[in-house]
């Protein structure tokens, strides 16, 4: 994708999102005032009007989860309209977490980020990151035992992030894993060139970590 | 705060309409206005306490609407609404003189008690 097709659909993706939250804001006041309304007459309470109340506050939960949701592809969506961030490694994985997390809950692996070591903005290639997280969270969740889990740990060094994906535990060989592991890193090998960015591999006791260690900022 | 005067901005109809009649239930006199020109006239003839503003509005948006508040009425507290992605506007908003921002979708009980807090400021 080339970066005139990549600022086009970051900057529709980020403004359909805005207005869907625009949207979520209305239901959420309408779903309030419908309850503020049955709420009125407290002694006329009946079981429809409770039944009523607790219908208004499951829509405005998941009003919630949507407006949540949608900040969160909204995020995503800027990734693409600049090519370099200025960015918290916490959040960046916070957002790794968020938009990787249906897939996980599919393949019933749990997925959580640790906190950065030092707390630190650097200037990051935001998208490129996602993508080869994201590829690499696929690849690691195929070979995750059901029940298990994937552990995002970054750490920077004189500017430098690296972000461990440890994965425990697994459901092949290190051996196999170690084998397979250099398809994924032939698969993404073009964007890892354009960001400098560099894959590397471990094998613990129980499992199986990925490497990414990317370049400091010019 | 029987009566305090609130004005809402927001150019989504259905939105601000309802959040004004949720608010006047807890007894505030709010009144929701779609336009940013016209909220501004309006806030001339009669002054608010607290004026409840969208930051991306079409035509005259929220940041404007809020520098021309802070020269024409400097009394009037000003809460900025904004949307996703807009938080740097929030910020902008707060430098140029906003009470505060918040998020929408916002809950009504946070509304209400950063409203009175901007409102107990201003006193």
């Amino acid at each position: 994708m080339d970066e005139l097709e990549k600022v086009f659909l970051g900057r529709i993706s980020a403004g359909m999102t805005h207005e869907i939250n625009n949207v979520l804001a209305t239901i959420r006041e309408a779903t309030g005032l419908m309850k503020d309304l049955l709420l009125q007459g407290k002694d006329l309470s009946t079981p429809l009007q409770e039944k009523l109340v607790s219908v208004s506050e499951r829509v405005a939960r998941q009003v919630e989860r949507g407006s949540y949701l949608t900040t969160r592809l909204n995020r995503f969506a800027h990734s693409l309209d600049h090519p370099e961030r200025v960015e918290d490694p916490d959040e960046l994985l916070g957002l790794t977490v968020d938009i990787n997390q249906r897939f996980a809950r599919l393949k019933k692996v749990q997925l959580n980020a640790l906190p950065c070591s030092r707390n630190q903005r650097l200037s990051l290639p935001s998208f490129h990151i996602q993508l080869l997280l994201a590829n690499a969270l696929s690849w690691l969740m195929d070979r995750t035992a059901g029940g298990g889990e994937i552990i995002l740990r970054p750490t920077v060094e004189s500017g430098r992030l690296t972000i461990e994906m440890e994965a425990r535990p697994v459901s092949e060989s290190p051996t196999e894993m170690a084998d397979t592991f250099t398809e994924l890193a032939t698969h993404v090998a073009t964007v890892q060139t354009f960001i400098g960015a560099d894959f590397k591999n471990r094998t613990g006791v129980e499992g199986f970590s990925i490497i990414l260690d990317l370049p400091p900022a010019v | 705060m029987g009566q305090w005067n609130v004005m809402l901005v927001d150019d989504e109809s259905d939105f601000v309409d309802t959040l004004a009649e949720r608010l006047r239930m807890r007894g505030f006199r709010a009144r929701a206005v779609t336009d940013g020109h016209e909220a501004l006239a309006l806030a001339e003839q009669d002054p608010p306490h607290l004026m409840i503003v969208d930051v991306m509005m079409p035509g005259l948006g929220g940041l404007e609407v809020l520098k021309r508040v802070k020269k024409t009425l400097p009394d009037t507290r000003v809460i900025l609404l904004t949307g996703v992605g807009s938080t740097k506007e929030g910020i902008e908003g707060m430098r140029l003189g906003a009470f505060d921002y918040l998020m929408k979708p916002v809950n009504i009980q946070v509304l209400i008690d950063k409203m009175h807090e901007a409102l107990v400021d201003g006193e």
